[in-house]
């Protein structure tokens, strides 16, 4: 108990939580839809996901300026790439907390006579920009030590050829079969990178959705979320799993 | 703007600023937060109470007063879930406070724990009533019994302020007598029975300022109990007074708590 005590007392494990929920509402409201006598089960998880929703735009009031504080931080970062990407992610996350923050004035009736649709498209631009900078992160990182694992098995078989004369004849798998086995070490040996590049697939149905570059249902969206609120609670719980910036 | 460039530069005033922003990481953050949205929430509640007398019941704010009680209702709904699985920090807090030396603290602490559990469970329960996964819910029973308990805690807390004054009394008694001389004593004695009880009950007055005074984190906690003593009263029609009193009352509790949240040495401990 004292370890749920303590997960929720953080703001964000409190907020994994809520967004778990919203996302397993979503696809059990999509799941069970079509039922004829569930009707009335699809009306309490589609009021629970909304009150989820609401909930936790009002948490996030203060999140913009973490983004910002975070921006100055990575803005320190020694590499160019790593540097780029992070700033730009965390600026993008910041604009997307403003938009945030003026749709909930608008559904808390504080000004009505703000455009939702527009600046709802607008939060959903931002937040894609910054999955999209976090994606090109994740792939930087994935590009490096691939090079290095190829540099490394180029070394070891000059090492076997050199010690064993023409043996080797350079017997290779093809390239694409290479290239995935070691992909998948090297994601393999570095879970932070692996739960980073899930959850950063996972949050992109969302968006993608509601922009329109790529339709998909309610489930497989409710299903993304919900798994990339697991990585982050995870990511929580066991700060080691925690991506370094 | 070059004087907030250079106030944003400096290192602690960025600190500052984190500690001051919503929600920052940690246990003392979410509480921070959580002092905030309920300062918020009785902020709007005394400018309404104050709009609608002022305005009489005039038209032309009658929208303000509209949009006040939409957020009000709006920031107490967000509280809620906020408090969602409340009750197991509470039932901690009862379990540590269990094994507190004192056995007066050690009764009143735990009560006030056992009581706030029960309140937040009450108040989960509404939650899920207002936001229909419970349709069929008796919202009026529920509330007057989360505001019971609530008032219980409240009742259990000040007496153990209370508790706290009488040790702290007697002991500035017995320091105050140790340090008299016997010269001053007879003086008393010369005068009527009246001005005896006034002069002693001036003195004793005295002492109950000079010991709050000397205990800020005691008196913060006085004032916040009895600040927030209003808002059930009210609720339970126990004590009949305007929402500009309750909104008053919570939102000074709310500024006390927050208070002691930045400042944690202002904390009454345990």
């Amino acid at each position: 108990m004292e370890g749920f005590v303590d997960f929720t007392n953080r703001s964000q494990g409190r907020d994994q939580l809520f967004r778990a929920t919203q996302y397993t509402c979503m696809l059990l409201s999509y799941l069970i839809e079509n039922k004829a006598d569930k009707k009335k089960l699809v009306m309490k998880l589609k009021q629970l996901e909304s009150s989820m929703s609401s909930g936790r735009k009002m948490f996030r009031l203060g999140n913009m300026v973490h983004a910002l504080v975070a921006a100055r931080r990575t803005a320190e970062l020694p590499e160019v790439v790593p540097r780029l990407c992070l700033t730009g992610s965390h600026l993008s996350r910041a604009l997307y907390f403003v938009c945030d923050a003026v749709l909930w004035l608008r559904s808390v009736g504080l000004q009505p006579h703000i455009d939702r649709p527009k600046w709802h498209g607008w939060a959903t631009k931002c937040y894609y920009c910054s999955l999209l900078m976090n994606l090109a992160r994740d792939w930087y990182e994935i590009s490096w030590r691939l090079e290095q694992a190829a540099l490394e098995e180029k070394t070891k078989e000059k090492f076997f050829s050199q010690k064993h004369g023409e043996e080797l004849n350079g017997v290779r798998s093809d390239g694409l079969r290479s290239l995935l086995r070691q992909l998948f070490q090297i994601l393999k040996r570095n879970p932070p990178l692996l739960l980073d590049l899930m959850k950063n697939l996972c949050d992109l149905p969302g968006p993608l959705d509601t922009l329109g570059i790529y339709k998909t249902s309610p489930g497989v969206i409710g299903f993304c979320g919900l798994l990339s609120s697991l990585v982050g609670i995870l990511t929580l719980a066991s700060p080691h799993l925690k991506l370094k910036q | 703007m070059e004087a907030w460039v250079r106030f944003s530069a400096q290192s602690q005033a960025r600190e500052r600023l984190l500690r001051c922003s919503l929600s920052s990481p940690g246990p003392a953050g979410s509480r921070r937060e959580r002092g905030s949205w309920r300062a918020a929430q009785y902020a709007c509640a005394l400018a309404g109470a104050a709009l609608s007398r002022a305005g009489n019941g005039s038209g032309g704010s009658s929208g303000t007063l509209s949009r006040l009680q939409h957020l009000e209702a709006h920031l107490s709904l967000g509280r809620k879930l906020l408090r969602l699985g409340g009750s197991a920090e509470a039932l901690g807090g009862a379990q540590r406070s269990l094994h507190l030396p004192d056995p007066v603290l050690r009764f009143c602490l735990t009560l006030s724990h056992l009581n706030r559990a029960l309140f937040l469970a009450c108040d989960n329960v509404l939650w899920a009533g207002k936001t229909g996964i419970l349709p069929g819910l008796a919202m009026d029973k529920w509330s007057q019994r989360s505001f019971r308990y609530y008032l219980f805690a409240l009742v259990v807390n000040l007496s153990r302020d209370a508790y706290e004054i009488r040790v702290l009394l007697e002991r500035a008694e017995a320091a105050r007598k140790r340090g008299k001389s016997p010269e001053n004593r007879p003086q008393v004695q010369a005068d009527g029975r009246i001005q005896r009880l006034r002069l002693h009950l001036q003195a004793q007055l005295q002492l109950l300022l000079q010991v709050l005074r000397d205990n800020p984190p005691l008196l913060l906690d006085l004032l916040r109990n009895a600040c927030d003593l209003v808002i059930p009263l009210e609720k339970l029609g126990l004590c009949r007074s305007s929402p500009g009193i309750v909104g008053f009352c919570g939102l000074t509790s709310s500024v006390l708590s927050i208070l002691t949240i930045l400042h944690p040495w202002l904390k009454l401990k345990p």
